[in-house]
């Protein structure tokens, strides 16, 4: 009976959405200047909503042994921002992703000894959600991204492939 | 002047703004002196072409040329340049990339200003005055 229950915990760990959720971390401080703070833990998604009028985006692809990519988006429904703050805002923004994702990262190697590398962020005027790319493999997770006493909802999209690497 | 006293020019090498921005913050002191802020290795290089800095701040994922093939091409242009790679990655095969390329010291973002600070006077106290 115990060794067929480790087995089923193994066999959990070596799936992506495994690996995945026991890479991203739960809080990290970015610089005294912001935290994130895990909103709504990793589930496997079906259903990609658009981006909003309101959200603002950025891309990361990762390469090697997890495959794929990562969109996240920071929704400023609501806020009042001055273009000074946008910009900054914008900017917290996209290095505080890089730098949680580079942590992911970090631990797929570290952890489960899946070598791994994380692109420099992505910008594109619109990103493209379409169904067939996203099958399968699609995971869903939420962080809140607070600074100067504002909370923002950010939303990450993540398609990835573990690659077969098959030994001859 | 007693090498406590001597001031260290510093250039900060980053495509992320925020992240140049939080690093120049953590080194508001007498002591460093941010001769430059750059986005990418060909403002780097031109940013070293016209002065000299005793450390260079390099971001390893950087788009086009990359945070190491950058810390190369510096450690065998600017030889009294010294280099501290900066990443999110903290992968054990970057880290050694990153020194075999020429640098002294390798921090995973998001440091504290405490390591920061450590690192560079670790790096500094090796300077030999000309």
């Amino acid at each position: 009976m115990k060794n067929f229950v480790n087995e089923i915990n193994i066999e959990q760990t070596r799936s992506i959405e495994g690996y995945l959720q026991s890479s991203f971390l739960e809080e990290l401080n970015i610089y005294n200047q912001a935290h994130l703070i895990l909103d709504c833990p990793l589930i496997k998604t079906s259903k990609v909503r658009s981006q909003t009028s309101f959200e603002r985006a950025v891309q990361f692809n990762i390469i090697g042994e997890i495959q794929g990519q990562v969109i996240c988006f920071l929704d400023t429904y609501d806020k009042k921002i001055n273009s000074a703050e946008s910009k900054y805002l914008t900017s917290l923004f996209e290095e505080s992703m890089n730098i949680l994702l580079g942590k992911v990262v970090t631990n797929l190697e570290n952890s489960h000894n899946l070598s791994t590398l994380l692109s420099s962020p992505i910008k594109k005027d619109s990103y493209q959600l379409e169904a067939s790319n996203f099958e399968n493999n699609t995971f869903s997770l939420k962080y809140k991204l607070i600074t100067n006493a504002q909370e923002y909802d950010c939303r990450l999209v993540i398609n990835v492939l573990k690659k077969n690497i098959i030994e001859v | 002047m007693d090498a406590s006293d001597k001031q260290y020019r510093i250039l900060i090498v980053d495509d992320s703004d925020f992240s140049r921005h939080s690093i120049s913050q953590m080194l508001d002191s007498p002591r460093y002196n941010i001769i430059g802020e750059a986005a990418n290795a060909k403002e780097a290089i031109n940013i070293l072409k016209d002065r000299v800095a005793h450390l260079a701040i390099i971001d390893v994922v950087m788009p086009e040329v990359s945070g190491i093939e950058l810390a190369e091409y510096i450690t065998e242009n600017f030889k009294n340049t010294s280099i501290v790679m900066i990443s999110s990655l903290g992968q054990e095969s970057i880290v050694i990339d990153s020194i075999s390329a020429g640098a002294s010291d390798y921090l995973q973002k998001p440091f504290k200003r405490e390591d920061l600070i450590t690192s560079i006077e670790k790096i500094v106290s090796n300077i030999k005055e000309d």
